[in-house]
């Protein structure tokens, strides 16, 4: 009897539990005033934190709008938007995109058009980083499908300027920052001491994305790059294999197991006192000196990286673009409006955000909340982004499995270049592009 | 070499087993105690060398972030009405065929039954995930708990009804035909005779079904969003962000998550093994 | 086999007429309803999409088999239904023999076994993101407990993840640690329903302790060890979550399984329709696999 009423119970919660969730889905999105509710759809990262906690509250008592923000880890959150966008549920109004999720999105009418909408860019904007909000590309190769006359269109904004900055040592690097990639490789071989945990260089060598953009400032500093004239794959360039050869030797100095790190161990490495210096994600600056999570407070400077012969720093910035499935595209708008106006983007930078306009980067009061602004901005300018084609994670999958290969086997970096390239240009003449 | 005298080979055989037991709870319980250190540490010693077996400032810090900033207690509250809600639908829809297929189905197709009940779960989760999105969008279910729901009850039938099925074999059918010869119809001879005697199959296949569906998270990253439906995992990922990974906060929600299911298990884990041994595995 | 159930009708008559008739229907169809809409047809959902084609900013193109034609040539996916079987075989095989002795291990009453045995299931009801998140931290070559003890006992630091010859021996046994628990369950609770007169029987004839396990237990358990091992291995066939936060395939490709070229291709790579198709290929295979199993056993059974 006992257990008939347990089932009994238990099928009562059940259908109350049913009850209970279509009740409270008749609420709808609008509020008294009328004004849609916008959705944030976005992946999480530590770097957002003052956009949700401090400037989206001012947001929504400024214009009454009210906003929800949805995250989920890096790539469950791109398989949502990416499943969001080609089915136009409707289920989001903004999406944060890494900015190399751009050209899949705008190339797949994922986003709305912000230059037909009314969106009023100005000078002031970082140009570099405007740039990546704009599809087709405004310069540089354009992919197979893509009109090569078609007038570049305003899809996305930077919402949060990130690039990988060259954060080092100051009881290391006394002077100053290194100027010359050789002076790191020359402290790491004089001051690595691997039984006292002192390593010269640390960095992400997990395959696929980590240790491609890892090894990017070096392969473009060196001269070399991914693509050539139309489409051509030049990953095995002379260039190229010097880069890598030079990026092996700094490994020697990497601790143990760096071919498994991805950017959390990267930064651990660095914050916990046993790396000298590394090119790290922006989101990690406010850390270096937070006495819970870094056991060098104060011991950290940043700058942009150093130079070998074309110097470069390597973009991968959080942009938001609206959803052209959007149920609240006006109120969308007037976020990215809002939060794109000089106050606002001042108010970002004080309260400890990265802006992307140029005159917020140069505020006194901001640079003083966040030491590393000024380096952020000069690395903007030098910014390098990833290759602007859909087809980009395809290839960079192919390179980062061969160079996490190389650092493995500590060499043989032309084979596994020349490796890359065939099988990148094979899969590139599959999608249909002019190469071979 | 003479033969030891059957105490002490009895006192050997037993030190043996101790040992060996006590091994095998350190190896499992390690990586436990491991995550429950970790949970109260703060991201420096996380990563401190030599790692600290206790935390050197022990603090609930991570545990206070997931409740307050990160809606921790919503997404728990959300996985226990989804999951509960499933495992008793998909019990009570499973033992209905279950029984069916125990008590009508012969010949040549019993064979393969085992076979075609399990087949299902050989689907890779991947090639489902997207038609299914589509499926739960055409009902308005996205994003809901009831979507949730009807697919965990979906993604448990197969298992339910095989393991119930083993059950209601073992269940002799005297007792049934007699109540039925005493004028009770079928439907009613199931509810008062059968389901009791199978209560304890009922107990092990809730909690593996339990198991299974309160740590899935593919579906539940697609099908859901928001603190007003999405799950537990869905909500512990997200603390893997797109540079960073927060191992206090995570190690912290696997021990919130794990304590449930625990102590469920404790409290069940004499029917459980009862009831495994009635029927399942015969 | 238990008891052969002759079916009640037979036995009884049917009741009732129509109702008789199809009451069996009646109490399998809400089941059979579930899995045609939330399995077979999202299956077939996906039948379709694999004889696609996704180029950006175009509609789907239907091309026939190219996709599997594709497939056939492409070596990574080929390498990577062999780490896939290499990871299934070793890890369910090592999951049943330390399940099993467990089993063994702990078959008699004794002192304070309902918290022992609860113990040592705990592994399997924490969420398999965390347990990689876990392993993550444990295998870490600089920091990591794991390999600090390697270091101590051995005097070298060890990276396992990074190494192209362990990092599939130590997912594979990060799968034994969170699933040998199930196992344990299922063959102790298989130990624990075999009546006891053979084994009676033989110990009278003075049979030993061995020959007892490999003539009389084993054999009599093997129904149970067939579904055990099924079951299990379906679920490292698609082994997905542990690889994807522990090594993202890496080393090289040495860890890269079926699911996730599967699930790179579809969700990062945008190719939808390759995509499918691998997942219905593998489908097919494990069904394959699952059927051959099954028939090799049901002989002897």
């Amino acid at each position: 009897m006992i257990r008939r009423q347990f089932l009994k119970k238990s099928l009562g919660v059940a259908a109350a539990a049913t009850a209970a969730h279509s009740l409270s889905s008749c609420g709808g999105k609008k509020d008294a005033s009328g004004r849609g509710q916008i959705t944030f759809g976005s992946y999480a990262d530590p770097a957002l934190d003052i956009l949700k906690e401090v400037i989206l509250p001012e947001f929504e008592k400024v214009t009454g709008i009210r906003t929800e923000w949805v995250e989920a880890d890096f790539s469950g959150w791109y398989q949502k938007a990416l499943n969001d966008g080609q089915t136009k549920a409707g289920a989001f109004d903004i999406y944060v995109m890494d900015d190399l999720w751009v050209p899949r999105f705008a190339g797949a009418g994922y986003l709305a058009n912000l230059d037909e909408m009314g969106f009023q860019t100005d000078q002031d904007f970082v140009p570099s980083a405007l740039d990546l909000g704009y599809w087709p590309p405004k310069t540089g190769l354009r992919q197979p499908g893509i009109d090569p006359k078609a007038k570049s269109t305003l899809y996305s904004l930077p919402l949060i300027s990130d690039v990988q900055l060259f954060f080092y040592r100051n009881d290391i690097f006394r002077n100053a920052a290194p100027a010359t990639w050789e002076e790191v490789l020359r402290m790491a071989r004089q001051k690595s001491d691997p039984t006292k945990r002192q390593y010269g260089w640390v960095t992400r060598g997990v395959k696929g994305n980590p240790i491609v953009n890892s090894f990017f400032v070096l392969l473009h500093d060196f001269g070399g790059d991914i693509f050539g004239e139309n489409w051509k794959v030049v990953l095995n360039s002379p260039q190229a294999v010097e880069a890598l050869e030079f990026y092996l030797g700094l490994l020697t100095y990497a601790p143990p197991g760096v071919a498994e790190f991805d950017s959390d161990q990267e930064g651990a490495t660095l914050l916990q006192g046993n790396a000298f210096a590394a090119t790290m994600w922006t989101g990690w600056c406010p850390q270096t000196d937070d006495p819970t999570k870094s056991r060098v407070v104060g011991k950290i400077n940043f700058d942009v990286p150093p130079k070998n012969r074309n110097q470069v720093a390597k973009l991968g910035l959080f942009m938001a673009g609206i959803a052209a499935s959007a149920p609240h595209r006006s109120e969308a708008l007037e976020f990215l409006k809002w939060f794109s106006s000089p106050a606002s983007q001042l108010r970002f930078a004080r309260a400890g955000g990265t802006p992307f306009r140029t005159s917020a980067f140069k505020d006194e009061e901001a640079r003083k909340k966040s030491r590393w602004l000024d380096a952020i901005l000069r690395a903007l300018t030098l910014g390098v982004p990833s290759p602007r084609t859909s087809d980009w994670s395809k290839v960079e999958d192919i390179l980062g499995t061969e160079l996490n290969r190389a650092l493995l086997e500590k060499g043989k970096a032309k084979e596994h270049l020349d490796a890359a390239a065939a099988e990148a240009t094979a899969f590139l003449k599959s999608a249909g592009y002019p190469v071979g | 070499m003479p033969r030891l005298s059957s105490a002490v080979r009895r006192r050997l055989w037993f030190l043996t087993r101790l040992s060996l037991i006590v091994v095998a709870l350190i190896v499992t319980l390690l990586p436990v105690y491991w995550m429950v250190n970790t949970s109260f540490k703060n991201q420096v010693e996380v990563f401190t060398s030599p790692p600290t077996f206790w935390p050197q400032n022990p603090t609930m810090d991570n545990y206070v972030s997931l409740f307050v900033r990160r809606h921790l207690g919503s997404y728990l509250l959300n996985s226990l009405i989804i999951v509960g809600s499933a495992v008793v639908l998909s019990l009570a829809i499973g033992s209905l065929a279950a029984y069916s297929l125990a008590r009508f189905v012969k010949g040549q197709l019993r064979e393969s039954l085992n076979f075609w009940v399990l087949a299902p779960r050989m689907i890779p989760p991947v090639a489902l995930v997207v038609p299914l999105f589509l499926i739960l969008q055409h009902l308005g279910l996205i994003n809901k708990q009831l979507g949730l729901i009807l697919v965990y009850t979906a993604f448990n039938l197969p298992f339910v009804a095989w393991m119930m099925r083993s059950f209601f074999l073992e269940i002799p059918m005297d007792l049934e035909e007699a109540a039925m010869v005493d004028g009770a119809t079928r439907l009613r001879s199931f509810r008062d005779i059968v389901l009791p005697l199978a209560a304890p199959g009922l107990v092990a296949t809730s909690i593996f079904a339990l198991i299974i569906t309160f740590n899935e998270f593919f579906f539940a990253l697609i099908l859901t969003s928001t603190p007003a439906a999405a799950t537990l995992p869905v909500g512990t990922a997200a603390l893997i962000g797109k540079t960073q990974t927060l191992y206090g906060e995570m190690a912290a929600a696997g021990v919130v998550a794990a304590v449930p299911l625990v102590i469920f298990a404790l409290l069940v884990q004499r029917h459980l093994v009862r009831g495994l041994t009635m029927g399942a595995v015969k | 086999m238990s008891a052969p159930a002759k079916p009640i009708a037979e036995t009884l008559g049917l009741r009732g007429g129509w109702r008789g008739k199809w009451l069996p229907w009646a109490l399998i169809a809400p089941m059979v309803l579930f899995a045609l809409a939330l399995t077979v047809l999202p299956l077939c959902y996906s039948l379709l999409t694999s004889f696609q084609e996704y180029r950006l900013g175009q509609p789907p193109a239907f091309v026939g088999l190219q996709n599997y034609q594709h497939l056939l040539h492409d070596l990574n996916f080929r390498g990577s239904l062999g780490t896939t079987l290499i990871f299934t075989i070793a890890a369910t095989g090592a999951e049943f023999v330390l399940g099993l002795a467990l089993a063994l291990l702990l078959k008699e009453e004794f002192r304070f076994q309902g918290i022992i045995r609860s113990s040592l299931i705990v592994p399997m009801v924490i969420a398999p993101v965390v347990v990689g998140i876990i392993w993550r931290l444990l295998y870490n070559a600089d920091v990591g407990l794991f390999s600090f003890a390697v270091q101590a006992l051995t005097g070298k630091s060890l990276s396992v993840l990074s190494s192209t010859t362990l990092a599939l021996p130590a997912l594979i046994l990060v799968d034994i640690w969170e699933w040998t628990p199930f196992m344990f369950l299922l063959l102790l609770a298989g130990i624990q329903s075999l009546p006891q007169e053979p084994f009676e029987a033989a110990r009278v004839d003075g049979a030993g302790a061995w020959n007892i396990f490999l003539h009389l237990t084993l054999p009599m358990l093997q129904p149970v060890i067939v579904v055990a091992l099924l079951i299990r291995a379906l679920d490292a066939f698609t082994v997905f979550d542990q690889v994807f936060v522990l090594t993202q395939g890496g080393p090289g490709t040495a860890t890269e399984v079926a699911t996730l070229m599967i699930y790179k291709s579809a969700f990062r790579f945008s190719q939808f329709g390759y995509g499918a198709s691998m997942a219905i290929a593998l489908l097919v295979l494990v069904m394959f696999f699952s059927a051959a199993v099954t028939r090799a056993f049901k002989g002897k059974a």
